[in-house]
């Protein structure tokens, strides 16, 4: 199949491993239980990044900084 | 259905960038899809191998994870898929492959199995199984998935390329995704 003809995103082409990390709260926790969180994702995330900083993510579960962005621009 | 409320038909001969962003950029993203024509293949059976383990010693997990990552590229090759990961406390990893035998299977991952018993602090739990199909294999592993909907979760995520696995050192890499502060998935 021709990989054009698609919109997946290119760096799965060449990838061989999808790492994932994630983030939990408690029901009902406020912004800055919420915010503190994200942060240790965030710090996490840049050790994935770290090991390959040209590759990219999945949309779905996109990397944190990008999506941080995405919801503050939702919110204003 | 999208956005603009129009109900229209996406595939290669028309609205030909819809079609193209909705495989790959995940069908909700563009619209509403109210139906779909798939391209279906035969049923097949699938070999499958997994490994979970509890670790009290940091060094064997570290061991052991440089062993999974070692053996990633080829399992790949071998047209395995699957779910792994971990963190200091535990790792595990189980796969599957519809192009590989039972025997196969247990050629590949003794040296695995035989390495985690091998390494000191490690309990370890392994098998490998055939399952006649696809969905056996999902209902043995996901039989209660369908209780919750909806989590207080935010998730990230990051592809590790084929040149990275091939040329960082394993044990590097290994490392690096130890230093994780929580539970990483691979």
């Amino acid at each position: 199949m021709d990989p054009d003809s698609t919109g997946l995103n290119p760096a799965w082409r060449n990838s061989l491993a999808y790492t994932t990390l994630g983030t939990t709260w408690r029901d009902g926790a406020n912004l800055t239980e919420i915010e503190a969180a994200r942060q240790l994702l965030i710090q996490d995330m840049k050790i994935l990044e770290g090991i390959a900083p040209e590759s990219g993510a999945y949309l779905n579960e996109v990397r944190v900084p990008c999506l941080f962005t995405i919801l503050r621009l939702s919110s204003f | 259905m999208t956005a603009d409320g129009n109900h229209v038909i996406a595939n290669p001969y028309s609205n030909q960038d819809l079609f193209w962003a909705l495989r790959g950029g995940g069908g909700g993203t563009w619209g509403v899809v109210t139906s779909v024509t798939y391209k279906t293949h035969p049923s097949t059976p699938f070999s499958s191998a997994s490994i979970f383990v509890n670790s009290t010693n940091a060094n064997s997990t570290q061991n052991l994870l440089t062993e999974i990552i070692r053996l990633t590229p080829s399992l790949v090759e071998q047209g395995y898929g699957g779910y792994g990961g971990g963190s200091t406390e535990q790792i595990q990893l189980f796969v599957i492959s519809p192009n590989v035998t039972a025997e196969q299977t247990q050629a590949t991952f003794l040296p695995l199995f035989e390495f985690a018993a091998s390494q000191p602090g490690l309990s370890v739990e392994n098998s490998t199984t055939v399952y006649q199909d696809f969905w056996t294999w999902y209902r043995s592993l996901f039989t209660n998935s369908g209780d919750q909907v909806g989590i207080t979760a935010e998730i990230s995520s990051w592809l590790l390329p084929k040149d990275t696995i091939e040329t960082d050192k394993p044990e590097d890499l290994a490392a690096e995704l130890l230093k994780i502060s929580g539970v990483f998935g691979y």
